[in-house]
This record gives C-alpha cells, sequence and structure tokens, in this order.
C-alpha cells in the first residue's frame, strides 16, 4: 500500500501527462475516424460500384487484422514506401484508420434502419438530394448512431494504450517507463488501469448527459432491467 | 453443438480447474531460493535469458533458430555444464523480474552491472566492455550528448541511458521504443535524429548500413557488461565466473567475437590472475 | 527481392502463426467457457453476486487490453508469483478481458429469450437449473452465436499483443524477420494477409448466422 501512494504521489505530474496525450490523441483520431466513416458510408450507399467496392474492401482489411498491426504499418512500415510520419501523427492516423473502418459500418447500418417511407415521403414532397439528406435522413440517423459511436470513441480511447509500442508518452507507456524506474510494477499499471476507468467512465457519463440535450427528443440510452444495482450506463457495443 | 447443460457446466468445470492448475504450478521453475547450479544439473538444461533481435549478439535466422555471439557463448556454457541449453526469449526492460521469478537460470543479453540492479540481482565478471555510442544518420550527425539538445532519441526501455540524455541535454526528446531493432529503425527512417545504446550494437548496425554515422568514442565511461543472475546463488556464481574466466583466458571470447563483429574486441579481456 | 527473400523465411512465418494458432484457440476455449459461466450467473444468479461480476465486468471492459496484460506479467512478478510466462500471462488476461465481453453477450442472450418461455417452464415445475438447461440456453444459444463468433474474431486480434510481452506470434515473427532482412512494410504486409486469412473465414460465418438468426 505504501508503494501505491509512492508511486502515485512521486509520478501524478507523468499520469496527467499521460492522460492528456490519451485525451489528445484520442479526440483528433475520432475526428478523422468520422470523417472517414461518413465518407466511407456515402460510398457504400452510392452508385458508383468502384467507391462501395472500395469502401467495402477497406472495411474487411480492418475488421480482419489487428490494430497492433496496422500501428506498425503505419509508423514502422509506410516510411519504406515513402510516407514517413511522427509517432504522434502515426497515432492519430491509426486511431482514425481503424476507427474509421468500424464506424463505416455503424453509420452504414445506420442511415439503412431508417425506414424506407421517409425517403419516398421526401421524394413526394419535392426535396432535393441533399436537402433530404441534411434535413431528414442526417437527424435520424444520428439518432441512432449515437450510442455506438460514442462506444466507438471509447474503444479508440483503450486502443490508444496500444501506442506505447511506438513511443508515444500516453498512460500506458507513461505507466511502463515508471515501473521500470521504480520496479513497482504493480501499484504503478493499477493507477494506470484506475486512470483509464475514469476516462471512460467520465465520458461515458458525459455522453449520455448530452444525449439527453442535444436531441429533440431527449435521446434516454435504453438501460438493461434484469441486473441488480447498475453502477455504470451499459455502453452499447460497437 | 452439444444442448446437454450438465456436461457443459461439467466441461467448464474441469476447464477452469485445468486453467489454475496450468496458470498456478509453474511448470518450469523451481524456487529461486535453492540452488541453481544443482538445479541445472538435475534438470539437465539451463534456461539462458535473451535478448532476441539485438544483433548480432543474439537474432532469429531464417529457420527460426537463435544464433548470435551471446548463443555461441551460452552453448559454450551448456558445454562446460554438460547440459543442454534453452534459449528464453526476454524483453529488454524484463530481464530482471525474469531473473526474481525464476523464469530463467542467468541473463546474458549484455547486461551492464549498475549499483541500482544490485539491489535486485547479482552480477558475474565481465564478458563483453563496450562503451555508449550515439548513432545518427549521415547527414545530420550528432557527435555528442550536448548536441542531443532539442533533438529526438530514441532509447530501448529499461535502459539506463534515458536519464543519461536528459542530465546532458534537457530539452531532448526521448523516444522510448520496446526493442533495440526499433530504434535503428527509428533512426534509418528519419522519426528520430539519433539513437544511444551501447557501441557493439549500434558499430555492428552502422557497419551493416553505411548511411549511419556512430561517435567514435564511446560519449561515457565504459560499461562492464556481464552475466546477471538472481542474489544469494554463491555457486551458481562461481562457476559462471570461472567459466568466463576460461572464456577469456583461452582466447574463445575473442574469437567469437571477431566471428560475429568482424572486428578484434576493442576493449579486450586479458585477466591476468 | 524482397518476395524471395520473405519466401525464405518462411518458417519463422510458420512458427509466428502456430504461435497465434495455438494461444488464440487456448484462449478462446478458456474465455468462451469462463465467460459463458459468468454470463449465466449474472443472468441467474443470486443479488449479490451479480453486483461483484458486475464490478468485474465494468473492470476489464472500461480498461485497456495492454494494460491488464502488463500487470498479470511484470505484478505476478511484484507479488512473488514465480515462473508466469509471456503465455500463461496472456491466457490468463485474455481469458479476463474477453471472458468479461462474452458473458455480456450470453447474458444477453439469455435475457432476450421471450419471457413467457421461462413462465412457462416455472408453471411446468422446472427448477432454475433445468430451466436453463432444457429451455432457455438452447434458444439463447441461436442468438448468442452470431455476438460471440464476433468476439472470437476480436480475441485472434487481440492476440497480436502477446508480441509485446515475447511471445512468439505472427507478430513478433513479423518484427524478427524485418529487423534481419529489412523492408519492414512489405513483411507487414505479408503478416496482415496472415491475420486476414485466419480471422475472414470467422467473419463471413459470423455473417451467416447473422442472417440466419433474422430469417428465423
Amino acid at each position: 500500500m505504501n508503494d501505491f501512494y509512492y508511486v502515485l504521489s512521486r509520478y501524478l505530474p507523468m499520469f496527467l501527462e499521460g492522460m492528456k496525450t490519451t485525451a489528445t490523441v484520442s479526440v483528433f483520431g475520432f475526428l478523422l475516424a468520422f470523417g472517414i466513416g461518413l465518407a466511407g458510408a456515402a460510398a457504400r450507399q452510392s452508385n458508383s460500384r468502384i467507391a462501395a467496392a472500395i469502401a467495402g474492401v477497406y472495411v474487411e482489411v480492418i475488421r480482419n487484422t489487428p490494430m497492433l498491426l496496422q500501428i506498425f504499418i503505419i509508423y514502422f512500415g509506410l516510411p519504406s514506401i515513402g510516407l514517413k510520419f511522427s509517432n504522434y501523427q502515426a497515432a492519430i492516423i491509426a486511431l482514425g484508420i481503424s476507427g474509421g473502418g468500424y464506424l463505416i459500418e455503424i453509420f452504414r447500418s445506420g442511415f439503412a434502419a431508417i425506414p424506407r417511407g421517409q425517403r419516398e415521403a421526401a421524394n413526394t414532397l419535392g426535396l432535393s438530394p441533399a436537402d433530404t439528406y441534411f434535413s431528414v435522413l442526417l437527424p435520424q440517423a444520428m439518432r441512432i448512431v449515437y450510442p455506438p459511436t460514442v462506444g466507438q470513441f471509447l474503444q479508440m480511447v483503450l486502443g490508444s494504450s496500444l501506442l506505447s509500442v511506438i513511443g508515444l508518452t500516453e498512460i500506458t507507456g507513461q505507466a511502463q517507463l515508471i515501473s521500470e524506474e521504480t520496479f513497482m510494477s504493480m501499484p504503478t499499471f493499477i493507477i494506470a488501469l484506475l486512470a483509464y476507468l475514469i476516462l471512460t467512465n467520465v465520458i461515458s457519463l458525459c455522453a449520455t448527459v448530452a444525449g439527453r440535450f442535444l436531441f429533440k427528443p431527449p435521446l434516454h440510452i435504453v438501460q438493461g432491467r434484469m441486473n441488480g444495482p447498475r453502477i455504470f450506463p451499459r455502453r452499447a457495443k460497437g | 453443438m452439444t444442448r446437454n447443460l450438465i456436461d457443459f457446466a461439467k466441461l467448464a468445470v474441469a476447464g477452469m480447474a485445468l486453467c489454475v492448475a496450468v496458470v498456478s504450478s509453474p511448470a518450469q521453475s523451481q524456487e529461486s531460493s535453492s540452488d541453481i547450479l544443482k538445479k541445472v544439473l538435475e534438470r539437465g538444461t539451463v534456461r539462458v535469458g535473451e535478448c532476441m533481435g539485438l544483433a548480432p549478439f543474439a537474432v532469429y535466422n531464417a529457420s527460426n533458430e537463435p544464433e548470435g555471439y551471446d548463443i555461441d557463448i551460452a552453448n559454450e556454457l551448456g558445454t562446460g555444464l554438460g547440459v543442454k541449453v534453452e534459449i528464453v526469449n526476454v524483453d529488454p526492460a524484463a530481464r530482471i523480474p525474469s531473473l526474481e521469478t525464476g523464469k530463467v537460470d542467468v541473463v546474458f543479453c549484455d547486461t551492464t552491472r549498475t549499483l541500482d540492479r544490485l539491489k535486485r540481482v547479482s552480477f558475474t565478471d565481465t564478458y563483453d566492455v563496450t562503451g555508449t555510442v550515439i548513432m545518427s544518420a549521415k547527414d545530420t550527425p550528432v557527435n555528442s550528448l550536448a548536441e542531443l539538445e532539442g533533438k529526438s532519441v530514441a532509447i530501448v526501455k529499461g535502459t539506463p541511458y534515458g536519464d543519461l540524455v536528459k542530465k546532458a541535454a534537457p530539452t531532448a526528446e526521448v523516444i522510448s521504443f520496446n526493442s533495440p531493432a526499433d530504434i535503428v529503425t527509428a533512426v534509418k527512417q528519419g522519426q528520430a535524429t539519433a539513437a544511444i545504446e551501447n557501441s557493439a550494437f549500434l558499430n555492428y548496425a552502422a557497419k551493416l548500413d553505411p548511411s549511419f554515422h556512430v561517435t567514435s568514442d564511446s560519449v561515457i565511461e565504459l560499461y562492464y557488461n556481464s552475466f546477471a543472475i538472481p542474489q544469494g546463488q554463491p555457486n551458481w556464481l562461481a562457476f559462471l565466473n570461472e567459466f568466463i574466466f576460461e572464456l577469456n583466458t583461452s582466447g574463445k571470447n575473442a574469437a567469437l567475437y571477431k566471428k560475429w563483429f568482424g572486428v578484434e574486441p576493442p576493449f579486450p579481456l586479458n585477466p591476468k590472475f | 527481392m524482397v518476395w524471395a527473400q520473405i519466401w525464405e523465411s518462411r518458417v519463422q512465418i510458420l512458427v509466428g502463426l502456430e504461435g497465434t494458432v495455438v494461444i488464440s484457440a487456448i484462449a478462446l476455449v478458456t474465455s468462451t467457457l469462463f465467460g459463458g459461466l459468468v454470463g449465466i450467473f449474472n443472468a441467474r444468479g443470486p443479488r449479490a453476486l451479480k453486483w461483484f461480476l458486475r464490478i468485474y465486468i465494468e473492470i476489464f471492459r472500461g480498461s485497456p487490453l495492454l494494460a491488464q496484460l502488463l500487470i498479470v506479467y511484470f505484478g505476478s512478478a511484484y507479488l512473488g508469483f514465480d515462473g508466469v510466462t509471456a503465455f500463461m500471462a496472456v491466457v490468463v488476461t485474455l481469458t479476463l478481458y474477453e471472458g468479461a465481453y462474452i458473458s455480456e453477450i450470453v447474458r444477453s442472450g439469455l435475457e432476450a429469450v421471450p419471457r413467457g418461455q421461462e413462465e412457462a417452464a416455472r408453471t411446468v415445475g422446472l427448477g432454475t437449473f433445468q430451466r436453463l438447461r432444457y429451455v432457455l440456453l438452447p434458444q439463447a444459444i441461436r442468438i448468442i452465436m452470431p455476438a460471440l463468433v464476433g468476439q472470437w474474431i476480436s480475441l485472434v486480434k487481440d492476440s497480436a499483443l502477446s508480441s509485446i510481452v515475447g511471445y512468439s506470434d505472427l507478430i513478433q515473427q513479423g518484427q524478427a524477420i524485418y529487423a534481419r532482412i529489412g523492408h519492414p512494410f512489405a513483411v507487414l504486409a505479408v503478416i496482415g494477409v496472415a491475420y486476414f486469412l485466419i480471422c475472414s473465414p470467422l467473419t463471413m460465418l459470423a455473417r451467416r448466422l447473422d442472417r440466419r438468426r433474422v430469417r428465423t
């Protein structure tokens, strides 16, 4: 127990620095993923067979290969064909590309879940395709995809731990350095674990609360009934 | 798919019991407090911890067999003991924990003796003397620790070079990688301006790839590298020290060094007692 | 030629393939058994147990696998456990981590079985265990399978983390190869293809199960 307080008191700045890096790359990675997700979902729906195929292949590759491998390819592999990134840049790109693959599917099924009638009604009313997309389809899709998208963001925050292998000073990387210096591996990594738990639960809570305000009617994320006291809101699986 | 839940439950319980048994009964490791030398002789195998990927100390060749300077020495040790040699891959950062938890009997890895490490493990006599050098790309050469100010330096996790750099060049950005091969790749691809590691390893990397520039002198005092073993093993320590003594005086050590590094050992070991 | 060199290193790749397949297969079995039990207890067990299990699930789903693996691998040394190899640490961690996700899949599968089934079973006089065995699980399995296979795919991908603690899986071997011959992009691409070949059949299986479920 003493070890625990020792590590916490002496290395708190390093942990906070790590949390900052984790949060930063996760947010930027998510923005990239979001963009890829929208573009990919649009490509899948589009009339161009080539665009749909490219998006399809992209999703398959991302979903059938480990993220660790993707990180290695982006950081260590790409330079040999001319694309060189710093570990910070590679981190954001890796998170973005990986998350994007999953978001394409999430967005696609979100759009697919909108009843056909909506599109037909919009057509009957004479709305242009752009108008239909932005005023009718998108708002309804947003409601549907909100929980899984938040889930994907959380997965990205957790996935950022893998970036320690390219030397990024995020939470797990900092914990490894501290653990080597102090040899107190258990307390150090437990603190790192707690840092992630705090991050994910705070984000989850904010997302649930935000859901009530951002949508009209307010979006209540459905909670299950069967279990005992629920400590934290259940996250939808991405 | 079986619908028999009782069988499922029995299988589940059996499976979990098996897993618990597998996990909690360390198959090979015995009490690390008892005599390792005796255990090794009884077992008929010596488990040598190696940091695979540290060329040319220990690497895997195309047929996935370990080979290298350290590996040859390990085989000599096996011959001296009259047992088989089992090479166990350890991460540089996991060298000390591997010894403390009995995963290996001895660790090579060109490990440096430091007072800090001696608090937790014991070291034999020196088997390899290296300096510490800085490697950089030829068009952006770095020649001293002070020149690292404001630049990015790649080091391996679990080595003492990070602190060294921070003291000499506080504004340097230290990037820690998991394996020695990664720091070479990082410099080669320009993702770090320099790398700092022991001279044997970096000189060898530069020999293979002339686009690297390595500082010619050691930037700090020489490191005397030895085998690491768990604490409290007087017999094992005595055996290994005698082994290293004979390795040096017979010239075998120098010959192996020349075989793998292509040059005479820059800091020859000639114990005269 | 790069490809010739990679072909020469095929033994290393096969060793990595074997490493990945072995550790994935074992962890798949242990995590499914463990997760299945936890899921069943979480759906039908006593309240106190459910509370405890929920904490376990929240911790293991709310933190990264890598951090958990490092705790098990290095922390075991700190606590004085001898001889925990990389293999053991990975299997234990994957069991706990994937088990948490699988338990949720199993639990929601059980809950998705129409209430009426359970009530009818209770009326007929079946005890809890018999209800589970003869009524709930058989029907739940059809719902569980697609998500379960999906989790298995994640497990195979997550096994890649074993390379970080030194286990000779595909990624570790890939790193060893390009440390020796260079050309990291080509080597890693080949490793990627290997993972793709392992995961693709599982993905297709998951999709087919999904379609079948929707139709029934």
